[in-house]
């Protein structure tokens, strides 16, 4: 229904609580929780201000006419009466000081009353009446208001006893389970109460209250108690009436029982109002039974004006309940009612029925587990509000519908009901369009998350491999590792030099779809004619299960010719937009991402250099000598013909070699060879040159290694043992001694380069020691120093006339060549 | 115990013996201001009861007994003011449970009196007799203060075992014998001292027989018992309040002059005893005076007045009208300020001191409208009369005094409020048998149509006064009808029939007196008019109402007379002289021709003495 929905804020989260009591001053609601708090509420500050401690737990709660003291019944039979912290009671006053919420534990001092038979109580004109309940007894008791004073002194007034009907069950369950309720009602008009409490207390028009509760509270304006016991009885008495004679002169207890509900009661309250104020007395059992009672005008026949009760029922249970002027609000666990309440009273009896009958069709709300209310209160804006406490422990503010009131509108037109169907259908469809669409989008958003959980292990899976960049070798035992190898292929006649790289996935998580594999190869040295630098090459894949590997290939030539050594890197990439699955209907966060929004993480890095490159005698075919001679040919020609100056140079000098020397003692231990002779040293060291990762393999079986260079240069390394006797001082040195030859000066320089790469890194990792350090002859020392010197002095003298005469490139290197070849003739020992 | 133990339950006895006194100390020294904080006190009976808490949370032991017993005592003492007698007393019981139990022997039963017997054998001889014997005097207090005082007896007779059961067994006797031992010990201090106690005890103990005997109507023995109760020496208070019961059971002996006499002496001791006050106006009353009744009442209600504002907390530790059990209090007890204001009103209007009632009425009006909180104590037995007839009352008093538009206001409220409830007829049926209820709701009935009856009566004697005669016989026909809706089956009901009640036969007198003065007011009315022949039908119909009215006689003699019916006007005239009016007892608000002074009928007079003798001649 249209009018009757209401819009329920939900103000804030408790812990559960089972039996809540819920009331509510201008700004502050009070609600007890479960472990003998009370949780004051600011409306306005929308929070928790305070937190009141008691010992245990808080069955019922009243505030001080003044609004200064909190009363609270507790389940130890204690009645507490502790002062409100003051920011509390000048409500005006909005104190922004403090943002948390205070604690206040309260103290026993605070108990006026103790007694383990209390079972309700309230306060009303500055007088507490209790009610407890003692031997099936239920008796009143009325205090004065201990208010600042500590004694609570009693101006004891035992009201009268009134026999419980049903004592043959336990009444002390019985009362637990509900408690009786104590309401005060006023007549409306009175001129001490209208001024500042009309909103804690209930009003009944004069009329109907003068009919219920007799001439005497009605002249003097006194306020009445009602209290719904537990068996169902609504019991009264006025407050400030003596004890008044009865019509033959004896004592009456002034507590008259006005009618049974025979059902616990919940709530008692007035509503409907009318010219002189509320004209209908309601009382709600807790099974669903509606009490209400209307006044009879009285007739022109002399009929005497009387009161009527109208019995209804609810569906059941009622949990809770409270009024505003038309409507009662009653909360059955699965939903929240109101009860529109016919304001005519029942003048005739058959038109009344009827009315009545139209009248009790209830509105549902829609907020089911509602345990406690209080309210309803018009606030600034002229909406309704009642406050509500659910099952689960939230404090909610439910906004009543302004214009509820047509709710009751009694029947629509057949038309217009047509009308309304349709609409409904529409808006059913409406939500069930939006409902599907959100799933989706729930959806994709759990995508998305599992794909970026699945990046972010991957990420860190990889991460957790420590710096070791140079040996993509010894990364095996990493879960996702990259290898590759550097290999010779023939295509269209041509051979080529590509890079075979594994990509390997032995971890346990796949790599989905967004990731690349990223390779870039870039050049370590830059000549002349090689201005293009790296190079990337990415291969996207679309799945890689744990276990899978990955082969790709990539030519290490570039369109400039190949460029040695080269380092090659690889990394894996994942671009942030595959987190979102290109079927996803919105754009959404997708095209927040810019181009490169990506995560890359780096793999292994290789170097690829000289010795890699080398084709060894007898592996390759016999067209690609031929090519390499026909380019040789074409080079002698362009040689002859005097363009290739440079070239000329070296060329022509015949084979150029350098020379290695490395103790052999230390490749040995480095190497962890264990040949005893040198012939088998020596080939087992040219096989970790040329081919190191089958370092079980013979592919050398001779001291010599013969191949050619990339660019089809015949190449000769060869190593030999040397016994040196000048260096070392304790006796003659065994060396192994590494020699290229090659008639082509890059490629000597290349492989010397790599050798020493080699060597370097070799001794560098390996953390083995050698056995002993060995005396150098100074001799021999001295000697290599003043070689190098002399080189050295060569060199500047070169650069110095390099610098005073400019551009003169044949004659610079003609002198730097033999200073090279002279360095690198007569290498130094490696020990 | 070895020795450490012992050194170190040494050290826990002097740090412990030090707080009581501390506590004793605060005490003493708030009890010395003028206006004693209450919240001292609290504090000082909470933190007693933890001192004993912490004693008695280890197993009972001789060396610490003088120290527990103190400190029950003293905790005893000052939670007589927070909490009830019946919790005191468990607590006792307990305390000297461990008392029995640190000197080794075991009782199993926890009822008072055999515990005593099993204490007093224990600790017969003792060093520990002091403090046994102040718990003792708790015992005593505990059982006096409710009253049960043969076992205060037991207890007493048991304390002086050392002497011959020969002589029978008397509570006066044995109080007057009580050999206690009340040496005081300077290291552990006291909040009361045990003599201070017991001579209290023991002349609220002869009190309270006194008042026992009263109730028993036994006023002599009574007095015997007070006469003892003065000889001893007492607080002022208490000294009063045993005066204004010397008086009282005078005044029940019916020698209201020796009574009025005790009363005074009461008021000499002690201003504040209000029940002196109040019981001699009662008695002033009975003896018709009613001057002084009204000034014993107004002294009363400014005391009252006076006290209320001033907080009323009790000043002493031990409070003797606690003491002296419930029946002092419900003796002494003075009704509440707005019964006394009513009955000095009342008195008041009813002595005719108007001008002094009126004010009091409105007083009263005003503090029911206001706050009527103390509507809510009740006095002894007298209640307010119900809310309509306090205002029917009020507009008498208004209408006395010549404030007949207030008079007006007032009715209206009394009409607006009973409008609802008049029914169409009532009918009193004797013969038909009516239970309580059903006869309650008759009664009940009854009375909003006497004062709906009554307020238009009142109404329309102010209007009459006010010249307004036609409005009056408005208002005069209006009260006429309701009186007429109330008949009953019988004719003579002012026989007590078996179902007739007394309530029932009261009132219906009062309605036909009613009926009558309605009926007198509206033939006035009409001759004044001049219409006489309604006149002379309305005062036929009021005498027959309320036959032997000297007034109406007198004015039937007045319109037989102006009607020319001079003969039966003579009848009238002398019947009137010859019948005394039949008194009848009427409610004050009805009471509008108290005396036959209401009216001036001289020039009747004259006329007929000259229509006699012209006769006669």
């Amino acid at each position: 229904m249209e009018a009757a929905r209401c819009n329920v804020e939900c103000l804030s989260e408790f812990s559960d609580c089972h039996s809540v009591r819920l009331i509510q001053d201008d700004t502050n609601v009070f609600l007890t929780s479960g472990d003998g708090g009370v949780l004051i509420f600011n409306v306005q500050e929308r929070r928790v201000t305070t937190v009141m401690q008691f010992e245990a737990l808080v069955i019922s709660l009243a505030l001080s006419e003044d609004k200064h003291r909190l009363y609270a019944l507790c389940a130890n039979g204690g009645l507490y009466c502790t002062p409100l912290p003051p920011q509390l009671s000048s409500s005006s006053v909005v104190m922004n000081k403090s943002s948390d919420s205070v604690l206040y534990t309260v103290p026993d001092d605070f108990i006026v009353l103790k007694s383990f038979f209390l079972q309700a109580f309230t306060i009303v004109e500055k007088i507490l009446v209790t009610l407890s309940l003692h031997k099936s007894i239920w008796s009143f008791d009325l205090y004065e208001e201990p208010g600042s004073r500590p004694l609570h002194k009693l101006a004891h007034f035992q009201v009268v006893t009134v026999n419980t009907c049903c004592s043959n069950t336990t009444d002390k369950e019985k009362s637990v389970s509900s408690p009786p309720v104590l309401t005060s009602i006023y007549p409306e008009g009175s001129t001490s109460v209208s001024t500042h409490q009309s909103d804690l207390h209930s009003h009944l028009e004069p009329h109907l209250f003068r009919l219920l509760f007799g001439v005497d509270a009605s002249l003097i304006n006194s306020p009445v108690i009602l209290c719904g016991l537990p068996d169902g009885r609504i019991c009264c008495f006025p407050l400030l009436v003596p004890t008044l004679a009865g019509p033959t002169g004896e004592r009456r207890s002034p507590v008259r029982v006005l009618q049974s509900l025979e059902q616990p009661v919940v709530f008692i309250g007035t509503c409907v109002s009318g010219e002189h104020g509320p004209q209908c007395l309601v009382a709600v059992g807790q099974r669903g039974k509606l009490l209400m009672v209307r006044s009879k005008q009285a007739t022109l026949e002399g009929k005497k004006a009387d009161y009527g009760f109208n019995e209804h029922s609810v569906r059941g249970p009622v949990l809770c309940a409270c009024v505003d002027d038309k409507r009662l609000y009653y909360s059955s666990l699965n939903d929240l009612h109101a009860l529109q309440l016919s304001t005519t009273s029942s003048s005739s009896d058959t038109a009344g029925t009827e009315s009545q009958l139209r009248a009790l069709t209830s509105d549902s709300l829609g907020v089911c587990k509602v345990v406690a209310l209080s309210g309803p209160y018009t606030n600034s804006t002229g909406s309704v509000q009642l406050f509500a406490v659910s099952l689960s422990g939230r404090l909610l503010q439910v906004n009543l519908p302004h214009g509820s009131e047509k709710g009751n509108v009694p029947r629509l037109p057949s038309s217009v009901a047509g009308q309304r169907v349709k609409d409904l259908l529409a808006s059913i469809g409406n939500i069930w369009e939006r409902a599907e669409s959100l799933k989706h989008k729930l959806q994709e958003k759990n995508e998305s998350l599992k794909r970026l959980n699945q990046v972010i292990n991957v990420c860190s899976l990889l991460l957790d491999k420590d710096g070791n960049e140079n040996e993509c070798n010894t990364s095996t035992k990493h879960p996702i590792s990259c290898r590759g190898v550097a290999r010779w292929s023939s295509l269209l006649q041509r051979d080529s030099l590509t890079l075979a790289c594994v990509l390997e996935n032995s971890s346990g998580c796949t790599l989905e779809h967004g990731w690349t594999l990223c390779i870039q190869v870039h050049p370590l040295s830059k000549g002349p004619n090689m201005e293009a630098s790296s190079r990337t090459y990415s291969f996207p894949f679309k799945k890689l299960d744990s276990g899978q590997k990955l082969n790709v290939t990539i030519p290490l030539e570039s369109t400039c010719g190949l460029s040695l050594p080269a380092k090659i890197y690889c990394s894996l990439v994942f671009s942030l937009s595959a987190l979102f699955s290109p079927e996803a209907s919105s754009p959404g966060v997708s095209q927040l991402l810019t181009e490169t929004s990506s995560i890359s993480a780096p793999l292994s890095t290789l170097t690829v250099d000289w010795l890699d490159v080398l084709r060894l005698d007898g592996s390759f075919s016999h067209s690609n000598i031929r090519h390499n001679t026909v380019t040789d040919g074409i080079q002698a020609f362009l040689r002859s013909r005097g363009a290739l100056n440079k070239d000329a140079d070296t060329t022509t000098a015949g084979p150029i070699a350098v020379t290695v020397r490395v103790s052999s003692e230390l490749l040995k231990s480095k190497l962890q060879l264990s040949a005893t002779s040198s012939a088998e040293t020596c080939m087992s060291v040219l096989n970790w040159l040329v081919s190191p990762e089958a370092i079980g393999q013979t592919l050398v079986q001779s001291r010599v290694v013969c191949a050619y260079s990339p660019d089809g240069c015949s190449v000769k390394i060869m190593a030999k043992e040397v016994t040196l006797g000048d260096i070392c001082s304790d006796g003659p040195l065994e060396v192994l001694e590494i020699r290229v030859e090659s008639t082509s000066v890059a490629a000597v320089c290349g492989l010397h380069h790599a050798i020493l790469r080699r060597l370097q890194v070799l001794l560098r990792d390996s953390t083995v020691k050698c056995g002993h350090t060995k005396q150098l002859k100074a001799q021999s020392l001295f000697e290599a120093i003043r070689h190098v010197e002399s080189l050295y002095k060569d060199l500047q003298d070169a650069q110095n006339q390099a610098a005073l005469r400019g551009t003169m490139k044949t004659k610079s290197s003609e002198i730097l060549f033999p200073i090279l070849l002279q360095l690198r003739a007569n290498p130094l020992v490696i020990l | 115990m070895t020795v450490e133990g012992k050194f170190e339950s040494d050290e826990e006895v002097d740090r412990w013996s030090e707080e009581n006194n501390n506590i004793i100390v605060t005490w003493k020294q708030n009890e010395r201001g003028l206006e004693p904080n209450q919240n001292v006190r609290k504090r000082c009976c909470l933190e007693s009861l933890k001192l004993l808490q912490k004693i008695q949370g280890i197993p009972a032991a001789t060396e610490r007994l003088k120290l527990e017993m103190t400190v029950s005592y003293n905790t005893f003492l000052f939670s007589l003011s927070f909490s009830n007698a019946s919790e005191i007393e468990e607590s006792l019981t307990h305390s000297l449970l461990r008392v029995l139990e640190a000197a080794g022997s075991q009782v199993s039963s926890s009822d008072p009196v055999r515990l005593w017997k099993a204490v007093l054998q224990t600790f017969g001889t003792s060093v520990y007799v002091p403090y046994v014997h102040k718990l003792l005097l708790i015992q005593w207090m505990l059982w006096l203060m409710q009253c049960q005082l043969e076992k205060v007896l037991t207890l007493l007779t048991q304390t002086n075992h050392k002497r011959e059961h020969s002589a029978p067994v008397n509570l006066q006797t044995e109080t007057r014998n009580l050999a206690l031992s009340m040496e005081e010990d300077s290291s552990l201090m006291v909040a009361m001292a045990a003599k201070d106690l017991k001579d209290l005890l023991h002349i609220c103990t002869v009190v309270c027989q006194g008042v026992e005997q009263m109730k028993m109507e036994k006023y002599s023995e009574a007095l015997e018992a007070f006469q003892e109760a003065k000889g001893l020496p007492s607080p002022r208070s208490l000294l009063a309040q045993i005066h204004t019961l010397t008086g009282q059971s005078f005044a029940k002996l019916g020698q209201p002059h020796c009574a009025l006499h005790f009363y005074r002496k009461a008021v000499e001791v002690d201003c504040a005893c209000h029940s002196a006050l109040y019981q001699s106006a009662l008695v002033f009353r009975q003896l018709g005076n009613p001057k002084a009744e009204m000034e014993a009442l107004r002294l009363l209600y400014s005391a009252v007045q006076l006290q209320s504002d001033k907080s009323s907390s009790s000043t002493s530790l031990v409070c003797p009208a606690t003491l002296s059990g419930e029946q002092m209090t419900f003796i002494s007890r003075i009704p509440s300020p707005s019964l006394i204001l009513h009955s000095l009103a009342h008195t008041c209007v009813f002595n005719g001191s108007i001008s002094d009632g009126v004010e009091y009425y409105l007083d009263l009006l005003a503090s029911l409208q206001s706050d009527g909180k103390d509507l809510i104590l009740t006095g002894n037995g007298t209640s307010l009369p119900r809310i309509p007839v306090v205002y029917l009352e009020a507009a008498f008093a208004l209408l006395k005094a010549e404030r007949y538009s207030d008079a007006l206001v007032v009715c209206e409220e009394v009409i607006t409020s009973t409008l609802d409830f008049i029914p169409e007829r009532v009918l009193l049926d004797a013969d038909e048998k009516q239970n309580v209820a059903d006869s309650d709701v008759v009664l009940e009935n009854v009375d909003f149509v006497l004062w709906a009856g009554a307020a238009h009566l009142l109404q329309a004697q102010a209007h009459w006064k006010l010249k307004d005669t036609k409005e009056a016989i408005t208002n005069f026909t209006r009260a006429i009808n309701h009186l007429v809706k109330v008949f009953s089956k019988q004719k003579d009901w002012k026989q007590k029939y078996l179902g007739n009640t007394e309530a029932m036969v009261e009132r219906m007198v009062i309605l036909e007196a009613a009926k009558g003065q309605a009926l007198a007011g509206r033939g006035l009315c009409f001759l004044e008019r001049g219409q006489l022949k309604e006149a002379l039908r309305d005062l036929h119909l009021s005498l027959q109402m309320t036959p032997g009215c000297k007034n109406i006689k007198m004015w039937l003699t007045e319109v037989l007379w102006r009607l020319d019916r001079k003969e039966e006007a003579l009848t009238h005239w002398r019947e009137a002289d010859r019948d005394a009016p039949k008194s009848v007892i009427l409610p004050l608000y009805l009471q509008l021709w108290p005396d036959d002074t209401a009216f001036d009928f001289s020039d009747l007079k004259k006329k007929m003495e000259e229509y006699v003798q012209a006769k006669t001649t």
